[in-house]
């Protein structure tokens, strides 16, 4: 287990805006480096985690997003926000991790054929109390968790982080009509997994 | 046999326009067959539901290690740069323990 460095005591002091501690980080002041991370922390992890359901690998890869950040933050000319600049920083090394993995970030054709065999088939909108009943944060979590990697990344990208098609497409290297398509199938099976009885909940809980 | 063949085929076309889930635009024959197609409804209520509920979903918190890690890495190449005035003020040096007196000579004695 990693061993916890101690909580920094220092208090970060106010800035005006983002803006000022983008400038003075630029001059190498740690507090608007630590200023900059407050902000931005949230979003960066959960992109992280969301992408790769894994806490110790989100952890690292926000770290990875952080640094190359701050590394960069000399040639930042506020041409485009910041937030922008960092999460879509973010995506790529999370992108690029999954690559290294050799996770498919998009299914192929084969990799979809599960999707018709995970269960009896339903009709579409088949009425379902437990979809209801189940759509409670843990269970939605533990469902987008439970996504294939290969829906699960266009799913957060886009229904989650709000990026849209095309760029999802450029970032991934895929047809809009392919992020289109997964991100519908992975909606279908998000759908499906918040329906199906959950035998190993109990288990978990 | 018609009408189930032209139902089953709407259904395969609303399907595909929920690509667009947050921003549908209901063409009147998508609006005409949700009006008639109980399955649609359904589904189309427990898609806009996942999207509500999704929307409300928090951001997790990194434990507080991770900005150490990230700081530590900072200053170990040089890029930041601490304040001296926010670092906490060097602990004063120790004053020297009192001479030992009464205590001391008692056991001195003692010994003696």
């Amino acid at each position: 287990m990693r061993q916890q460095p101690a909580v920094s005591k220092r208090i970060a002091p106010d800035f005006e805006d983002e803006a000022q501690a983008i400038a003075l980080a630029q001059h190498g002041r740690a507090d608007a480096f630590e200023h900059l991370y407050q902000l931005h922390k949230r979003r960066v992890y959960s992109l992280c985690l969301r992408m790769t359901g894994n806490t110790a690998e989100a952890e690292d890869l926000a770290q990875e997003a952080f640094l190359q950040l701050f590394r960069k933050i000399g040639t930042f000319r506020g041409e485009s926000a910041f937030s922008t600049w960092l999460h879509r920083l973010a995506v790529n090394v999370v992108l690029m991790h999954l690559r290294r993995k050799g996770l498919p970030e998009v299914s192929l054709e084969e990799t979809l054929q599960p999707l018709q065999e995970d269960g009896p088939k339903r009709d579409i909108g088949e009425r379902d109390k437990n979809l209801v009943g189940s759509l409670d944060r843990v269970n939605l979590e533990r469902a987008i968790e439970s996504l294939p990697p290969g829906y699960r990344t266009i799913f957060v990208l886009h229904d989650m982080e709000g990026y849209e098609h095309n760029e999802i497409a450029g970032m991934m290297g895929c047809s809009i009509g392919n992020s289109k398509s997964q991100l519908h199938k992975a909606r279908m099976k998000l759908r499906d997994l918040l329906r199906a009885p959950h035998p190993h909940r109990g288990a978990r809980e | 046999m018609a009408s189930e063949k032209s139902t089953r085929m709407n259904c395969e076309a609303l399907q595909a326009s929920l690509e667009t889930l947050g921003d549908w635009r209901w063409s009147p024959a998508a609006q005409q067959h949700l009006s008639e197609c109980a399955a649609c409804r359904i589904l189309v209520h427990d898609l806009e539901l996942l999207a509500h509920k999704l929307r409300q979903l928090n951001a997790p918190e990194p434990s507080p290690a991770l900005w150490e890690r990230i700081r530590f890495q900072l200053e170990l190449e040089g890029i930041i740069h601490p304040l001296p005035q926010a670092e906490p003020v060097a602990a004063a040096p120790l004053p020297a323990p009192p001479k030992p007196r009464g205590n001391s000579s008692r056991t001195s004695r003692s010994r003696a």
